[in-house]
């Protein structure tokens, strides 16, 4: 009885957490320069998948153009070294955060109105208006977008962001700070709020709560996050172009998400992951896109099967119990099809 | 702009829609009767243009091409239709694990292509009987574009038959308004579906086909088309052929005219618009209020 | 005093005339049934008055003020409460959590993003008198999705009444109840406070008859009558619309 009440399930999962911190904290000490630049590369995609994550599981909100927000925070950061004499790296993260906030509060009303399919629809066009936006004007750098971005200084902090091992923990500062944002405020009135709207906005609305005004925040909030990305993005690559933007990147953080599941711990995972595994497969070979495309496919048709959430709760009901609930239901269970009602009947 | 040159491009622009057409209408039908959000369909125009640029040629091989490309986009289609229906009780309400599967075919498709073609870009040349141009306006029409228009008015017109003559269509315009109850009728949704990606298929192969003397195949198709359709899905209304009809004209000539007078700042405009569209009307411009 | 009037109120969509230039008063304390048969156009009503739809012509009246062009939340916000017919729930969220939703929006902490959600004292201790209130301490830690039906209907109603309102729109509350268990909740809802106003909706006439001060009965989109329930008891008049014949004598 009592080893059973050891491993419940949120034990189970903050175990794996520490573990899996532990481990990013270990990389460097552990891999060569090469292999460590390609673990900062997860930490981008990490970070830019937290945010997409933020906005679909917590709001049902699908972005399929947070590229834009990536490419706004990459290309300012770029600027700042290259054209605003910025060097410090944490002015640069703070200018890049105000600039993808104001940038993205315009698409954040439109889109807030929006559903589904034209809320993807919507947010793509407004990463590809950025994207011909960054190819065409000059001051930007056309196609080959803004080069020689050279690190900038870390000021209080003496830091060297040269250095691969300092600039990694720099990427995992940067992941870390987002990621614990998004979920203190997940777990905040106001998130309590973004998730009863994405259970039932008509309750909510009855309610009193604004839907629109909260979309707004979550979305702008999202951006930023994603703009962040973008930062330490660039100054990783130290240059900054218009493949940043590329409906690609938005549809890659959007499939991390789903691959990811339910909780934030998963498309985190699964982003540093696929870095990987992209990277020995196309070093292996030409047709690397090919095969992840199959790899898709193969988990999305295993994807009847592949359910943590329903895995859990059968667990749970087996045991006789009630599922435990937790105020940060950051696990959510699937958003419901129709309000239907149960026709239980107590007697 | 003179008025002529704004005429000629507006031609241009309804050549292009028409094209556009062909392929967003079964882009629009899946998605209206089976709320299938199939993304491999812009990488199946892909193959559909490279095999039309492979098998066709010169004179009467032309014919062979289009014939080929339409054939290439059946099959394909409707493979993707096979996978997805392994698991439609999975996937057939989830957009979400639609969106990740038919990405991943997509992907596969696109890989296919490159490896197949090498990644270069190829074209066919129109047969000679539709080669030249046609002066007009003190500019040249190629008269091509003139027969591109006209073939794909008449699978338009063919198209429009079919969706109000027939009961094929019949059951396609009840299973767009409201499916479950095609299926408490007792209609095999499944086959219907098979045959509206079937179709579909066809559709988009006719366009590659057709259209491969005008924008011949090249990699970066399965996206940029891909996003056409989706704008013309989204602002025409889901499973609506006419919104679609009038949505892919407009598409077609903003490009035109995007392309025409504001080079740099085409896409820009376009997709600007599209926001001022969804902005003003979120249900699209012919959509019901459909969540 | 009346508390809520729809005034006039017409609403068509796509040439089919819904209501029929309707015009209900809810004065305060008042228990106001409406009843008819579907098609009647009562939900609608209860849409309109509570903002998710606009009507076509006429107003709609809160405590004297014109709130027809106000969107739902604006209404909820200025004392407008109501439970839908078909149960309206967070289903991700526990019970306590629901209700605390509820609670909060009227607090200025419910924006706050920062603030963990359980140390907001004022919300959580207000929401623990409520659940004992509406019986569902027993089931206070469940999520939603995981009650019986009965429940669910009475997790509604707690929801929606959570906090003070000056009417409360209730749509079929007792929709896949018995008779005994919809008594029970009006009962609760009726408990409420003496100057709420109270407009539902039921098909259980007995039930009406006996809980409401007023009725209104509504047929075709259009107010046919309205008086004491009584009057409308003895009238016929129910007999006539339900059952299509006259009454007996």
């Amino acid at each position: 009885m009592s080893v059973r009440r050891a491993m419940t399930v949120p034990r189970v999962r903050r175990v794996a957490v520490v573990l899996g911190l532990v481990a990013l904290v270990a990389v460097p000490h552990v891999g060569d320069a090469f292999q460590v630049t390609l673990v900062v590369r997860g930490l981008v995609w990490a970070t830019l998948a937290a945010s997409v994550w933020f906005l679909l599981r917590i709001c049902d909100l699908p972005s399929l153009g947070h590229a834009a927000f990536f490419g706004i925070g990459a290309y300012t950061a770029g600027l700042a070294v290259t054209r605003w004499q910025v060097d410090n790296v944490f002015a640069a993260l703070g200018l890049a955060i105000v600039v993808t906030a104001v940038l993205s509060l315009p698409i954040a009303v439109i889109a807030g109105r929006l559903r589904n399919m034209q809320f993807i629809l919507v947010t793509l066009a407004f990463a590809e208006m950025t994207r011909s936006l960054a190819t065409r004007w000059a001051e930007l750098g056309g196609t080959d977008g803004l080069v020689g971005v050279i690190r900038p200084g870390a000021w209080p902090f003496g830091l060297d962001l040269s250095d691969a091992t300092t600039y990694y923990y720099f990427a995992l500062a940067v992941l870390l700070a987002g990621v614990a944002l998004l979920v203190v405020v997940v777990r905040s009135p106001f998130g309590a709020v973004l998730r009863g709207i994405r259970d039932s906005e008509q309750r909510v609305a009855a309610l009193g709560y604004n839907p629109l005004v909260y979309r707004v925040a979550a979305f702008v909030l999202s951006a930023v996050v994603a703009g962040s990305a973008g930062v330490v993005h660039t100054y990783l690559n130290r240059f900054a172009n218009p493949t940043d933007v590329a409906p690609l990147v938005s549809a890659r953080a959007l499939l991390i998400v789903v691959l990811g599941g339910a909780a934030i711990a998963g498309p985190v995972t699964v982003a540093i992951l696929l870095t990987i595994i992209e990277d020995a497969l196309s070093s292996h070979t030409d047709r690397w896109l090919g095969v992840l495309g199959a790899l898709y496919v193969v988990v999305a048709l295993a994807n009847g099967a592949w359910n943590p959430a329903a895995w859990r709760r059968a667990l749970v009901r087996r045991r006789g119990g009630a599922t435990p609930a937790t105020h940060a239901a950051d696990d959510a269970p699937p958003p419901p099809a129709r309000r239907a009602a149960t026709l239980e009947r107590t007697t | 702009m003179t008025p002529a040159e704004a005429v000629f491009q507006l031609l241009i622009g309804l050549s292009f829609g028409l094209l556009l057409f062909l392929l967003a209408s079964g882009f629009t039908l899946t998605f209206g009767l089976a709320r299938f959000v199939n993304l491999a369909h812009g990488a199946v125009f892909l193959v559909a243009a490279y095999v039309a640029t492979s098998v066709g040629g010169p004179g009467w091989r032309f014919v062979l091409g289009v014939g080929a490309a339409a054939a290439t986009g059946l099959v394909l289609s409707v493979v993707v239709y096979a996978l997805a229906a392994s698991r439609w009780r999975v996937i057939g309400e989830r957009t979400l694990v639609q969106v990740l599967l038919t990405f991943g075919a997509l992907l596969v498709l696109a890989d296919y292509a490159r490896s197949h073609w090498d990644g270069l870009p190829r074209s066919l040349v129109a047969p000679s009987a539709l080669d030249g141009s046609w002066a007009f306006a003190g500019s040249a029409f190629p008269v091509y574009r003139l027969f591109m228009m006209g073939a794909a008015l008449v699978v338009a017109a063919l198209l429009w038959w079919l969706q109000e003559r027939t009961s094929f269509g019949a059951l396609v315009r009840a299973g767009v308004d409201d499916r479950e109850m095609l299926a408490a009728l007792g209609v095999s949704t499944r086959r219907l579906f098979a045959a509206v990606f079937a179709l579909s298929g066809v559709l988009a192969g006719l366009a590659a086909g057709l259209g491969a003397p005008v924008l011949g195949a090249a990699m970066g198709q399965e996206f940029d088309i891909l996003v056409l359709a989706l704008v013309i899905v989204v602002l025409g209304g889901p499973g609506s052929l006419a919104g679609a009809f009038a949505a892919s004209l407009a598409v077609g000539v903003a490009d035109a005219y995007g392309k025409a007078f504001l080079p740099s700042f085409a896409e820009f405009t376009m997709m600007g618009l599209v926001i001022v569209v969804l902005a003003w009307r979120p249900a699209g411009l012919f959509g019901t209020a459909e969540t | 005093m009346t508390v809520l009037a729809l005034e006039n109120v017409s609403k068509s969509v796509g040439g089919l005339d819904i209501n029929r230039d309707v015009t209900i008063e809810v004065g305060r304390g008042e228990r106001r049934a409406l009843v008819g048969p579907n098609g009647a156009g009562k939900t609608t009503l209860m849409n309109l008055a509570a903002g998710l739809t606009r009507p076509t012509s006429g107003r709609v009246v809160l405590d004297g003020h014109d709130v027809t062009r106000l969107p739902a939340h604006r209404r909820a916000r200025r004392g407008i409460a109501r439970t839908f017919q078909i149960t309206n729930l967070l289903p991700s969220m526990t019970v306590r959590e629901n209700v605390a939703v509820a609670v909060q929006a009227g607090e200025r902490s419910r924006c706050n993003p920062v603030v963990p959600w359980r140390r907001l004292r004022t919300v959580w201790s207000r929401v623990d008198e409520l659940v004992e209130r509406g019986r569902l301490t027993d089931v206070a830690g469940q999520p939603v999705s995981t009650l019986p039906y009965g429940v669910q209907r009475r997790l509604e109603i707690v929801v929606a009444c959570a906090r003070p309102a000056k009417v409360i729109l209730l749509d079929e509350p007792g929709a896949g109840l018995t008779s005994d268990e919809t008594e029970d909740l009006l009962d609760f809802v009726f408990t409420l406070g003496d100057d709420v106003g109270i407009l539902f909706v039921d098909h259980d006439i007995d039930l009406v008859l006996r809980a409401a001060t007023e009725v209104t009965v509504l047929h075709l989109g259009a107010v046919l009558t309205s008086g004491t329930p009584q009057n409308i008891a003895t009238s016929g008049i129910l007999d006539e619309i339900y059952l299509g014949r006259a009454a007996h004598a």
